[in-house]
């Protein structure tokens, strides 16, 4: 019994070094990940090709002309309005590379977190902070990269606060997991979108990505919500709305790593 | 006494309830239940709070590291820790109710759950209460059926002198 006590008192204050450690020094952890990871990504991969084979090569394509389709018509309304032009929407000129979700982040780790894991990694050429698109929308960006697999955190993760345009003259603004305090309580999975200038919010406006330069983190004019509900004005800055966002995390299966596409600057 | 296969067993279980539920359970459950927690309580409610504190610590490392994983990393682990010690304070009631597993499995997921909580209050991470409630209702759920067959295994491994 006492031998019991004495081991769970050394491993407890091992692990709490760990922990210190990982939050002061996350490089010296960062093999540990890593380790894991290489060794449990062939057995996760493995366990989600359960799937018949032909169905998932269907879907991927399904997918592929989904994500072409979306790219065709975000070029047409690029071309058929000049107010897009400013936008620059560089969307038509990315690579997507199909990924898997083998992996999703356990109900139990202590800081409520939002993330997944794919099947691609950096032998796919995957590097980190890259856009991670589905069919439906954003689905976020790459926040750890290993040989055969990457971990993505989701939109909908307090780490995630994207520039986007919202409403019919793509008014510029921000999207948060974490409401400001004061603002009516939000549903589960509802983003917070804040407006930088003086542009209403209405409900029903779709929300896209604003992009970054060189489409890291985020490439411009994905889809990423709809407004469903605007805050009533308290005084905070900027008004402020409620997005309900395209893609159900907790449904991902197929999705897609946007790629810059080497020699056509954006 | 061999110890080695009830530690061989207890591995591959933990393991096993790290991997399978993000394949193997249908996608439109409103939560995951978190099965390790459930195979942490089985062991712990036969064993006591020092072996459930052991094995919760083993477990907790496991979903710290499976990828995706958890951050920090070992905060898992300490919290998973505290769920076993927990649980296997209820061995001592035993005998009370034959449904005091029920009792312990939704006091470890309400300590796993509760600290996910304040810690999102607190400023780190995102984890509505509806979605929490959902989780520890998910996991007292199948819980129901999986901690008497997961005692019931470790009833087999102690009748064996491995545990």
């Amino acid at each position: 019994m006492t031998t019991t006590r004495r081991w769970v008192l050394v491993l407890a204050v091992l692990t709490a070094v760990v922990v210190l450690l990982d939050l002061a020094r996350p490089a010296l952890t960062a093999p540990v990940r890593r380790t894991a990871a290489t060794v449990l990504a062939p057995v996760q991969e493995a366990l989600a090709g359960w799937d018949d084979d032909e169905v998932t090569a269907l879907t991927r394509e399904r997918d592929e002309l989904s994500a072409r389709f979306a790219e065709l018509e975000a070029d047409r309304d690029r071309q058929s309005d000049l107010a897009d032009l400013e936008r620059s929407s560089s969307w038509g000129d990315h690579e997507l590379r199909p990924a898997r979700v083998v992996g999703f982040s356990s109900g139990g780790t202590p800081a409520g977190e939002r993330t997944v894991t794919i099947d691609v990694g950096s032998r796919e050429g995957v590097s980190t902070d890259q856009t991670v698109v589905s069919s439906d929308g954003l689905v976020g960006r790459v926040r750890r990269v290993f040989p055969a697999s990457s971990d993505v955190i989701l939109l909908g993760d307090a780490g995630v606060v994207v520039g986007a345009r919202f409403g019919p003259d793509g008014a510029l603004g921000s999207v948060d997991a974490r409401p400001a305090p004061g603002l009516p309580v939000r549903g589960p999975g509802e983003l917070t979108l804040t407006a930088l200038g003086d542009s209403p919010i209405r409900v029903g406006d779709e929300v896209t990505t604003l992009g970054s330069p060189d489409s890291i983190p985020y490439a411009a004019g994905v889809p990423l919500g709809t407004v469903t509900e605007v805050d009533p004005d308290t005084g905070q800055l900027g008004r402020t709305g409620v997005v309900q966002p395209h893609v159900d995390t907790d449904l991902l299966d197929l999705v897609a790593v946007v790629f810059v596409e080497p020699g056509r600057a954006p | 006494m061999n110890h080695l296969p009830a530690i061989a067993v207890r591995a591959a279980l933990l393991l096993l309830a790290a991997l399978l539920p993000a394949v193997l359970l249908p996608p439109a459950l409103p939560a995951r239940p978190d099965v390790v927690l459930l195979v942490v309580v089985a062991v712990a409610l036969l064993h006591g709070p020092g072996t459930g504190a052991l094995v919760g610590l083993a477990g907790g490392w496991l979903v710290d590291l499976v990828p995706p994983g958890g951050e920090p990393l070992g905060a898992g682990a300490l919290l998973y820790l505290a769920a076993g010690a927990l649980a296997g304070l209820a061995r001592r009631y035993a005998t009370w109710s034959p449904l005091l597993y029920l009792a312990a499995t939704l006091a470890a997921a309400l300590v796993v759950q509760g600290v996910r909580g304040v810690v999102a209050a607190a400023g780190v991470g995102v984890a509505h209460p509806v979605d929490l409630l959902w989780s520890v209702a998910m996991t007292v759920l199948f819980g129901i059926v999986l901690v008497p067959l997961l005692v019931s295994l470790e009833r087999g491994l102690i009748e064996r002198g491995w545990a």
